[in-house]
């Protein structure tokens, strides 16, 4: 699992590599949660390189909602290949979170 | 009980009851027997039979082979005996006559 | 190892000195050798220059006095008592001549007197005369005569033994002489000196060189004249010896010596008894040729002495070098060889012993210290070790136990419903780690209706457990509450677990409700994978569900309940994502396809075959990787709506496996259908098909000779007979055997396989259950149709 941030046009952009399972979720919560804290603006999480995703890494991204929630700022995710998009939509979680097929699109809805 | 009528060259085997596993091997006892000596053809009359299971249509391909088809013949069968001989697909070999 | 070090440093280190050494001795060796050999041949010519000179002084003497005679004659006429005066004066007054004669030639020493040759000589020390002319010696014919006249000089004669004499080696100095007569000078005569050659042999022999060396003589011809061993005296040349020795270098040395040369050579020659160095050198009067011989041993024995001396220090020198080079090395490999018997200790888990100081600074003593500083650093780890490894194993042990307990949680006892002849249900799980946060559970809410659920908790380990703890003793206390549906249960235990999550943890449940007499499932999905249904008639598809979102995240579930039928036959099969998310070494997934593939051949299979077969293709396909989930299967299967129960009661009859039995069947059926009232045509069928079955069993399906209880249950309601064998023989389906070749002649009928045959063709439905070390078959027959 690889972590990545850059702030882009008014939003936190984070692209996540490789796997979010059991093993790599903590991390992932460890390196995403500072950044998301301290940036007080909208954060798009962009899983165009990720490989697969387990309940681990759900229940991670669900602690980063939360985060966001108390701060009053949004998260979206974008590019989800079609695996992971599967498991979104099996685990219902496609209906928690506010998903784009591109950056570009996520970018101009956020604003 | 089963009778066993001979008149020259032709056995008849007049059988009654059930003919099942358990008294089947009786059953081929008794026809080796009375087939010695210048028997040529066989006749089973089931008449009085109303139950047959495969260990007879066993004994009849037996028969069938030692005497040959055409000196081979079953009358008097039941409706609930045909039955197992046309589920075995017998009736065509053997000359089933009522 | 002590020993081994010493060993190979004295073996080196020796080798190497030793070589040194040797070189050394070697190149000192052929120094000395050249050295002594050019001294020797300077010092040859001190040592035989005496020798030489008195020889040389002999010859001398004697020509002088000879020729001096010839001038005192030649002068003037001398009267024949005059010379008789002369010559017998010299012989008188020349201890070395023995005889002296004054040879004429013809009527010149008197014009009347042809021959005149007087002769004086010594015999006993008496002078006697002797005029040989007078004789018939007819001297003009001699040698010693006519050779000096022919080659016009004085000449030594080639030495000889004197026969009338004292038999001694002599020889003899003839000077021609001659008187001017004009221009020319006239010969007169022959004047000769006797000499013997006693004494110049005592001087040659007396020449002694080192300790066997010795001289020689040899004359113009080579002929020996003295010599050690007196026999070769006269009697054999040097050639004659180099023949007989077979010694071309001795016949080459006497070329040389003859040749009158002079040299220091080499030579090795049996006359000579081995190697030895030969100086020769001719003598000047008349050219004859004297020889030194010096033994090489001899020559050289100095130079063996030095060396062996040298030797014999050297070998002093190594030993004490030797004894050096071991007691340096045991005293270095000894705290070597302390520390290597610490550090084997140290293997052996004693960190106890003590190091013995060491003074030095210095590799051993600085190895030394390291191992003092291993020493402390290993105790402290192994203690640690110690203490960590024992809370690691309280840890595993209360993990053990917490894996029971959940464990218990989970229905595990098969067959769940023993009374329950509607539905077969199975399930099975197992965690990825000691304890896991996969559930499934199932309990009836009511007579009718069974609440079955699989889960998956978010993570993996103790939290994941503990929360599904929670969550199924919720959902038993939930679902237990009658009259509640699939989505009130679930709308319920969301709640719960979202007001008491503060791990933020959220499970995944597929809550179903079966209605057992009618096959009817209602059911919610909380973000589970999709259940698979299989049908009796091998069709395999994925529940098409509505999906909310897991239980844990949101108090608004915005759920939906949907419902579906099982019809006979049909099968529920129930999964978590350990499943098709297994990884293989190659981090392939196992898919959900692959497990909708596999279903399609299990289709009529009881679950626990159908879930076996699952999760041992799952766990041959990620063999050698760790278990990355979870693994939970839970399957369903439905037999359709309970047969009547009421009249006439469902019958069940036992027993042994002995043909004799089957009459006793025969007789329990024929009165069963009876009592149902049922014709004798279906009646034959059931005791055909039961005894055809029964039979075959008793008389394959055996490998041991011990009693078995075949267990044969039959069931009746208004158009249906359902029989059920049940049996622990061995496994045999009897569904697949083909059908024997019952278009074939009779005449090439084979005699079994008909039983089968004929049961096939007597019943409605025929199938096979393998359960556990069982075979199970179950027959319907229906008797509302009339069978052709």
């Amino acid at each position: 699992m690889k972590i990545k941030s850059e702030n882009t046009s008014g939003l936190l952009l984070i692209h996540v590599e490789g796997r979010l399972d059991a093993i790599t979720s903590p991390e992932f919560e460890r390196e995403a949660m500072p950044m998301i804290q301290q940036s007080g603006e909208p954060v798009l999480i962009d899983f165009g390189k990720l490989d697969y995703i387990s309940s681990a890494g759900l229940r991670t991204l669900l602690i980063l909602a939360k985060e966001m929630k108390k701060a009053d700022n949004a998260l979206a995710l974008c590019c989800l290949n079609e695996a992971i998009m599967e498991i979104f939509s099996i685990s219902g979680f496609q209906t928690i979170f506010s998903i784009y097929p591109t950056i570009e699109e996520a970018v101009s809805s956020l604003k | 009980m089963n009778k066993y009528v001979r008149n020259g060259g032709l056995l008849t085997c007049i059988l009654s009851g059930k003919i099942d596993t358990l008294n089947s091997s009786v059953l081929e006892n008794e026809i080796n027997e009375n087939m010695k000596e210048g028997i040529t053809s066989i006749v089973f009359d089931l008449q009085e039979v109303d139950y047959i299971s495969s260990t007879f249509l066993r004994i009849v391909i037996k028969i069938v082979k030692a005497v040959g088809k055409e000196n081979f013949a079953i009358t008097n069968v039941q409706p609930s005996v045909l039955m197992v001989f046309k589920i075995a697909n017998l009736t065509e070999i053997v000359t089933v006559g009522q | 190892m002590n020993k081994r070090l010493a060993y190979k440093l004295s073996i080196s280190i020796l080798s190497a000195v030793i070589l040194i050494f040797f070189m050394i001795l070697l190149y000192n060796y052929y120094i000395s050798r050249k050295l002594i050999l050019t001294n020797v041949k300077e010092n040859t010519k001190n040592l035989t220059s005496s020798a030489i000179n008195k020889s040389e002084g002999f010859f001398r003497v004697i020509e002088k006095i000879t020729k001096n005679i010839s001038y005192l004659i030649c002068d003037n006429d001398k009267s024949e008592n005059e010379i008789k005066n002369i010559l017998s004066n010299i012989v008188k007054n020349n201890d070395e001549i023995c005889g002296s004669c004054l040879a004429y030639e013809p009527y010149k020493f008197k014009s009347n007197i042809e021959y005149f040759a007087p002769y004086f000589y010594k015999k006993a020390d008496t002078l006697l005369y002797k005029n040989l002319a007078e004789d018939e010696y007819n001297y003009p014919a001699w040698g010693w005569y006519h050779n000096p006249i022919e080659k016009c000089k004085p000449l030594w004669s080639e030495p000889y033994f004197d026969k009338g004499g004292g038999n001694e080696l002599m020889t003899t100095y003839s000077v021609p002489f001659y008187r001017p007569n004009g221009k020319t000078d006239s010969l007169i005569g022959v004047i000769t000196a006797d000499v013997s050659l006693k004494w110049l042999q005592e001087v040659v022999s007396q020449v002694k060189i080192f300790e066997t060396g010795f001289a020689f003589l040899i004359s113009e011809t080579g002929t020996i004249i003295t010599y050690p061993d007196t026999n070769y005296v006269m009697k054999e040349s040097i050639f004659s010896l180099a023949e007989k020795f077979k010694d071309p270098d001795l016949k080459k040395v006497g070329e040389e010596m003859i040749a009158g040369h002079e040299d220091f050579v080499p030579i090795s020659s049996a006359l000579f008894k081995g190697k030895s160095w030969v100086y020769y050198t001719h003598l000047k009067n008349n050219n004859w040729s004297l020889g030194f011989v010096f033994p090489e041993n001899e020559l050289y024995a100095d130079l063996y002495k030095l060396n062996q001396t040298l030797i014999l220090m050297a070998a002093i020198g190594l030993a004490l070098l030797l004894i050096l080079i071991i007691v340096i090395s045991n005293r270095v490999t000894r705290p070597l060889h302390a520390l290597a018997m610490i550090a084997e200790g140290f293997g052996t888990g004693n960190f106890d012993i003590d190091i013995p100081p060491s003074q030095s600074s210095d590799e051993v003593g600085s190895l030394n210290k390291s191992f003092v500083r291993m020493q402390t650093a290993l105790k402290k780890y192994i203690e640690n070790l110690k203490l960590t490894t024992s809370a690691k194993e309280k840890i595993e042990s209360e993990l053990k136990i917490a894996r029971e307990i959940q464990m218990g949680m989970i229905p595990g006892k098969f067959p769940a419903f023993p009374g329950r002849k509607e539905f077969d249900i199975y399930g099975f799980i197992e965690p990825a780690k000691e304890v896991g946060g996969d559930l499934y559970d199932f309990f009836f809410i009511d007579d009718d209706r069974l609440c079955f659920a699989i889960g998956d908790v978010s993570g993996k380990g103790t939290p994941a457990a503990l929360f599904m703890a929670v969550t199924t003793t919720i959902m038993r206390a939930e679902g237990q509450i009658a009259g509640l549906n699939t989505s009130s249960i679930i709308e319920r235990m969301n709640t719960y677990l979202c007001n008491n999550n503060e791990g933020n943890l959220f499970v995944t449940l597929f809550l179903g409700i079966l209605n057992v007499p009618t096959g009817e499932v209602e059911y919610v999905n909380a973000g589970h994978n999709k259940p698979f249904v299989i049908k009796s008639n091998g069709v395999v598809s994925e529940l098409d569900t509505s999906h909310c979102i897991p239980l844990g995240i949101n108090l608004n579930l915005s759920h939906t309940t949907n419902t579906f039928k099982l019809e006979k036959g049909d099968t529920i099969f129930l999964y978590t994502d350990g499943v098709s998310e297994a990884f293989n070494i190659h981090d392939q997934q196992y898919s959900i396809k692959k497990i909708s593939e596999l279903l399609l051949n299990l289709a009529n299979h009881a679950p626990i075959e159908l879930i076996h077969h699952i999760v041992d293709d799952v766990k041959a396909f990620s063999h050698d990787t760790e278990q990355s989930d979870d693994i939970s299967v839970l399957a369903i299967q439905y037999y359709g709506k309970q047969l009547l129960k009421t009249s006439p009661p469902d019958y069940q009859l036992v027993i042994k496996n002995s043909i004799t039995n089957l009459s006793s069947i025969s007789e329990n059926i024929t009165q069963l259908c009876n009592n149902w009232k049922l014709t004798t045509e279906v009646c034959n069928r059931v005791n055909l098909v039961v005894e055809e079955l029964i039979s075959n069993t008793i008389f394959y399906g055996y490998t041991d000779t011990l009693e078995h209880d075949i267990i044969l249950n039959l069931m009746c309601d208004k158009d249906t007979i359902s029989i059920e064998i049940i049996d622990d023989a061995k496994e045999f389906n009897p569904v697949e055997q083909p059908s024997t070749g019952t278009n074939s002649a009779i005449t090439e009928r084979e005699i079994g396989g008909m039983g089968i045959h004929l049961v096939k063709n007597l019943t409605d439905s025929f199938t096979y259950h393998r359960i556990g070390n069982q075979n199970s078959i179950k027959i319907e027959i229906h008797f509302n149709k009339k069978q052709s």
